[in-house]
């Protein structure tokens, strides 16, 4: 397809919209976007109602479940076409799309408000949207939290505890299998490869614009009534539930599509779009590790979807495949949730991973260590990922007899995460080490995931399981791994990236002081939890035992204090993008990797003037006499990074 | 140059010269970690010596918290040295390359050697220590196939619903109370069950813990060995009450039980004569299992 | 600028990115079809799930089948519609384009009546969702399989008119089944996407007609 640079022409005017091009109001953004959503959902309402015109219990009751699924159908319908992402589809369904891609030169922040075309606009959206979700759900952990300051005096009703503990942990699953995907792997991943542009633009666009609406639907739970089912959303309790369960159900099936059309995008550019040059064993292992997860997405996330579709359809058409009663069984979605729920956690963990593999050679000075094995650690991820998902499920008395092997497949798992610690150490060694705010949060990464992976074998023992599962041994297992491996990758990214993204350099003195307050009192809230659960405390409980009050407690105020750091973050990380905008310089970390050698930051629309062509290894930092990563490099080393397009 | 004398620092010699010393630090906090951990912490680890169970897990935990100091020290000791050795050093151009090599066929053979004979060996020691003791006290479905040998074991059956624990007694006349006394040196056998979502059964002190599925029996086994109070928890997220939905338990001597489930079994006698048969399971059924709470009938019977 | 610049290769863009378009067809179409056997992996694991836990004997017990006519039809104009677009396929390969179109259409027709079908199959079964486990997931199989369908034929659909609309940039150069210019090899990629993608789906069918009609 040809490089169109010019206006498209023909039929496609931007994204083709009626009226598009017109300004104002009525050109499509998130304004009509949110327009099309409340005509949809009036009327989808209205005609679910209508379908269950005599059924007396539900029909214009507060619970029916089939006028709230068609209400959010139609709302989802509405939004996307007033986003103006129906026109192209519809477009092509007569033959008239516009032959040539949209341009994506489009200026000024509006461009965020709108499906756009470009990697980069998205990148940004994405980030922006994740720390949305991050910080709702945040506040809802330190809601959880409040309620247990106390052993039996209550703040909130139980009712409203239970649904805060499911909305924050659904939301945080949600968010977290797209954290750094959407936000680097969309932003930074083509700029690395040397691409202008990626495979599917559109279809990246469209994962992009159903987070804000299953974020909306989820949260809109709240004030339905929730659901009581936590992010696991077992059956039967799942089938009892009032409509908040359909948001559930909406909301992470919206997000499971949005994944699906992510890795789709990211799988097909990384492989195809790479520049001359840019051969397999060059790849940057951050390329390796989307790579794995948007493959590891394509296989499990389906199921997932299958799962919550039986359980709507248990919920609205009166099927019974969760209900043993009448011929289905709870163990269907205990299997279908977790066939996807294990992968899932590997998919937050196995970016997070590239991202610390990323950056670490930037501020050691070396090349990554054994580079084939880290690629292949994300691989072996990716695979063993499949087979372990029973060991969520060792107590439940499903197939007990084939606990051994998944102890054994959970167990092998350890080793290709023990990969990344070889990578780290082995790069650290004799290395010209810099601790910058990015670096230590990295190193931060390390120092948490320790605790994680070890507690994983904990948790991963079936004599050991009987004492800890379901207690908040679990839960802070996860967090260590989620919280502490992906989230601390994450705000790392975020400080590395930042100069490109925005043209501004973050202050290292600020950044310090968010990373040490963060992982101070992250581990100050976490690393008693595991003796909490160890102590016989369930999780999702509103009461327990005097004794853990102490410890309750403690981890309370650490939690408050973790979240002001992370305010200190949102605060500080706003205030100098929007406030003292300090320019940066260019390459400001000194990395070899391509996506610093655009002419300036943020990179010009279409990235590179032309394809550069790969030269070189991007690790190559112990060798003065490399060649440079690609051909660009010696054109862009002294422009003026910021303030050119 | 203070350049190549930094330089010096990331030599090879430099570094073969430190890593015996490492290596000495490391095995010294290991050891005296890992006897910390066995000996002083080890005997108050959870989840007890109430059951053999309890203990057989408390052996688990001991013995694999035992093995992560060394992990831990290991990873630590590495990043350590390596941070503050290494470190720019004021003066010195941050951008310079370090040393430049890209892996160590030797240092990664051993690493995946070593790592894999670990987790193959914690595997095997966990399918001994979960196979031996009969399960270890998770629950272990309707036909387990790791069974104690003794024959006639206490039967008690664990119903569970939105929000509290309820026990069958079938060795006592089918009685159902809402308490539960065991008595100590006893094989004991838990039938669990749910009346309505998925619960779990999780007898803290006992080191038992098995889901409450409806419609399933999930058995699992206990052999007591102390007297005392235990607690019982929900461990499955059952709905709003969930965290409400416990009560204690004791372990009484043989006798004192046998009073209390005589005692008990006469003070239900009424109750028990209108209660469902005894069942593994209790879902209403058309099918006419359950116990009986549903006639059987079938929803397509006159389709 | 440096040496390197003036030694560089040339790159032909234009080139590099059809070839990149051509590879991202290829994968595009190769990974919906793995989407789409994951999205009926998860259904056929519950048939076979629930068929051998057999709850309470309910998964099957009065041996109901949704119509083993109607079921038979959609198989056969899947069938059909498959056979007839592959072959059709073929001949615009060797160059008549009108034998593709032709066989488009019709596939396209068959193909459409195959999900209509379906749909119309499930306002009229025999039993309740709720009676048995076999009842439970035909009726979440016979949804999925009629909307998966019908998203193929709006690919089919859209490969259609872009060939009408487009016949005579299209169709230079021998016919578009073999013209070496971009835009048809373009053509020829998605097209053959498509082809894998239906006759895998198509495969498929036949593998659901056995679980839900015959067993
Ligand atoms: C060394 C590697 C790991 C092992 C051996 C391991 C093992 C396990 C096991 C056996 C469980 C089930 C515990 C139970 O409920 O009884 C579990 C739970 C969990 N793990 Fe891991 N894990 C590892 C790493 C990770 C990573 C990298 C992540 C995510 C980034 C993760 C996230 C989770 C989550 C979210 C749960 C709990 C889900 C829930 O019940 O809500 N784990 N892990
Ligand atoms: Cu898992
Ligand atoms: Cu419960």
């Amino acid at each position: 397809m040809a490089i169109d640079y010019s206006k498209a022409t023909g039929t496609g005017s931007s994204s083709g919209a009626p009226g598009g091009g017109g300004g104002g109001l009525l050109r499509p953004s998130i304004i009509t976007g949110i327009i099309g959503g409340v005509i949809g959902w009036l009327l989808g309402h209205w005609i679910g109602n209508s379908f269950t015109q005599g059924y007396q219990q539900v029909q214009g009751s507060g619970s029916n479940d089939i006028a709230e699924f068609m209400g959010y159908i139609f709302m989802i319908i509405g939004w996307f076409a007033g986003l103006g992402a129906l026109n192209y589809p519809i477009q092509k369904l007569f033959g008239v799309e516009a032959e040539a891609e949209e341009p994506v030169t489009e200026k000024g922040w509006t461009k965020y408000f709108r499906y756009t075309l470009d990697h980069k606009t998205v990148g940004v959206q994405y980030l922006f949207g994740m720390l949305v979700y991050f910080f709702t759900a945040g506040l809802l952990a330190l809601a959880i939290r409040t309620e247990l300051l106390s052993p039996t005096y209550h703040i909130w009703s139980p009712d409203t505890y239970i649904e805060i503990v499911g909305e924050h942990g659904t939301m945080m699953m949600m968010m977290m299998t797209s954290v750094v995907l959407g936000p680097f792997g969309n932003y930074v991943v083509p700029l690395m490869i040397g691409s202008k542009r990626v495979a599917f633009p559109r279809l990246e666009a469209l994962s992009f614009w159903f987070t804000p609406i299953s974020y909306f639907i989820l949260l809109s739970g709240l004030w339905q009534g929730g659901f009581q089912s936590g992010w696991t959303g077992y059956a039967p309790l799942s089938v009892q539930q009032g409509v908040g369960q359909d948001t559930y159900i909406l909301g992470f099936g919206l997000q499971g599509l949005s994944m699906v059309c992510a890795s789709t995008n990211i799988v097909a550019t990384i492989i195809n779009y790479r520049a001359p040059g840019m051969s397999w064993s060059r790849l940057p292992v951050m390329g390796w590790s989307m790579l794995s997860l948007g493959f590891t997405m394509i296989l499990s996330i389906p199921v997932l979807i299958d799962g919550l579709y039986v359980l709507a359809l248990d919920r609205t058409a009166q099927t019974s495949l969760l209900y043993s009663g009448h011929g289905g069984s709870s163990f269907l979605w205990e299997n279908l949730f977790w066939f996807f729920g294990h992968p899932e956690v590997y998919l937050l963990a196995i970016p997070g991973f590239g991202l610390v593999a990323e950056i670490i050679p930037v501020f050691a000075r070396k090349p990554i260590f054994a580079y084939k094995t880290s690629a292949a650690g994300f691989i072996g991820l990716a695979i063993l990922s499949f087979f372990v998902w029973q060991h969520h499920l060792f107590q439940s008395g499903m197939n007990p007899d084939m606990r051994p092997l998944f102890m054994l497949t959970t167990e092998l798992i350890s080793i290709p995460t023990g990969f990344i610690y070889l990578v780290g150490m082995g790069t650290l060694w004799r290395a010209r080490i810099r601790l910058t705010t990015p670096m230590l949060f990295m190193l931060g990464v390390y120092f948490n995931f320790l605790f994680g992976g070890l507690t994983g074998v904990y948790v991963s023992d079936v004599p050991i399981n009987v004492t800890v599962h379901g207690s908040f041994f679990v839960m802070a297992h996860f967090h260590y791994t989620i919280m502490g491996g992906v989230i601390f990758a994450f705000f790392g990214a975020i400080y590395y990236w930042t100069p490109l993204v925005t043209g501004y350099q973050l202050s290292e003195k600020l950044g310090k002081i968010h990373f040490w307050t963060m992982i101070i009192f992250f581990n100050s809230t976490f690393l008693p939890l595991f003796a909490v659960g160890l102590l016989g405390m369930p999780r999702r409980v509103f009461e327990y035992a005097h004794r853990l009050q102490f410890l309750n407690q403690w981890v309370s105020i650490s939690a408050y204090l973790l979240g002001a750091s992370l305010l200190f973050f949102a605060v500080t990380f706003v205030w100098q993008l929007a406030v003292t905008r300090k320019p940066t310089v260019r390459n400001p970390w000194g990395s070899r990797s391509l996506e610093w050698y655009v002419e300036s930051y943020p990179p010009p629309a279409y990235n590179f003037k032309r394809v550069p062509v790969v030269l070189s290894w991007p690790y190559e930092y112990g060798d003065p006499n490399a060649l440079p990563v690609a051909d660009i490099v010696n054109e862009t080393k002294d422009l003026d990074p910021v303030g050119r397009a | 140059m203070s350049q190549n004398a930094l330089d010096d620092s990331r030599s090879v010699e430099a570094t073969r010269k430190a890593i015996p010393k490492l290596i000495a630090v490391w095995i010294v906090t290991s050891l005296i970690g890992s006897l910390l951990v066995w000996f002083v912490l080890g005997p108050h680890l959870p989840p007890g010596t109430m059951t053999d169970q309890a203990a057989g897990a408390q052996f688990d935990i001991r013995f694999v918290s035992t093995l992560v100091p060394p992990v831990l020290f290991f990873i630590w000791i590495f990043f350590g040295y390596s941070l503050v050795k290494w470190r720019v050093k004021p003066g010195e151009d941050p951008l310079a390359p370090a040393a430049d090599f890209r892996g160590n066929s030797k240092t990664q053979g051993a690493w995946y050697i070593i790592t894999t004979v670990l987790v193959l060996f914690l595997a095997a020691f966990g399918t001994y220590f979960l196979v031996v003791p009969a399960g270890a006290g998770g629950g272990e479905g309707p036909s387990p196939i790791w069974t104690p040998k003794t024959k006639n074991m206490l039967q008690v059956q664990v119903i569970a619903q939105q929000w509290r624990f309820t026990y069958r007694w079938p060795q006592f006349g089918g009685m159902e109370t809402t308490s539960i006394y065991l008595p100590v040196n006893t094989e004991i056998q838990f039938n669990v069950t749910s009346l309505d979502v998925i619960h779990d059964f999780w007898a803290y002190q006992l080191g038992v813990k098995a889901d409450a599925n409806p419609d399933v029996n999930n058995v699992a086994f206990t052999k007591t060995q102390q007297l005392g109070r235990f607690t019982v928890r929900c461990d499955e997220l059952c709905g709003v009450w969930h965290g409400a939905m416990y009560n204690y338990g004791y372990v009484v001597s043989q006798a004192q039980f046998q009073q209390w489930a005589t005692q008990m079994e006469a003070q239900n006698a009424a109750v028990t004569k209108l209660l469902p048969k005894y069942a593994t399971t209790y879902t209403p059924s058309y099918a006419g299992n359950g116990g009986g709470y549903y006639p059987p009938q079938d929803p397509n019977a006159n389709l | 600028m440096s040496e390197i610049t003036e030694d560089r290769p040339a790159v032909d863009e234009e080139q590099l990115y059809h070839e990149a378009a051509l590879g991202s067809l290829w994968w595009g179409s190769r990974i919906s079809i793995a989407l789409t056997i994951t999205a009926f992996g998860g259904l056929v694991f519950a048939y076979f799930y629930l068929r051998s836990l057999n709850s309470h004997g309910l998964w099957d017990p009065h041996h109901q089948t949704a119509s083993v006519l109607l079921g038979s039809l959609i198989l056969a104009c899947v069938l059909g519609s498959a056979i007839v677009q592959s072959v059709g396929a073929r001949r615009l390969r060797s160059g008549s384009t009108i034998d593709w179109l032709v066989g488009g259409f019709v596939a396209l027709g068959l193909g459409v009546l195959a999900g209509g079908f379906q749909i119309w199959e499930l306002t009229r079964l025999n039993f309740f969702p709720g009676a048995s486990g076999y009842g439970g997931v035909f009726v979440a199989f016979a949804p999925v399989y009629s909307i998966i369908i019908l998203l193929h034929m709006y690919w089919l659909e859209t490969l259609l008119v872009r060939l009408v609309r487009n016949r005579a940039v299209l169709d230079g150069d021998g016919g578009v089944g073999i013209s070496r210019q971009p835009k048809a090899e373009n053509f020829r990629a998605n097209l053959e996407g498509f082809t894998y993608a239906w006759n895998a789906l198509s495969i498929m069918s036949i593998l659901f007609f056995v679980l839900f009609y015959v067993l």
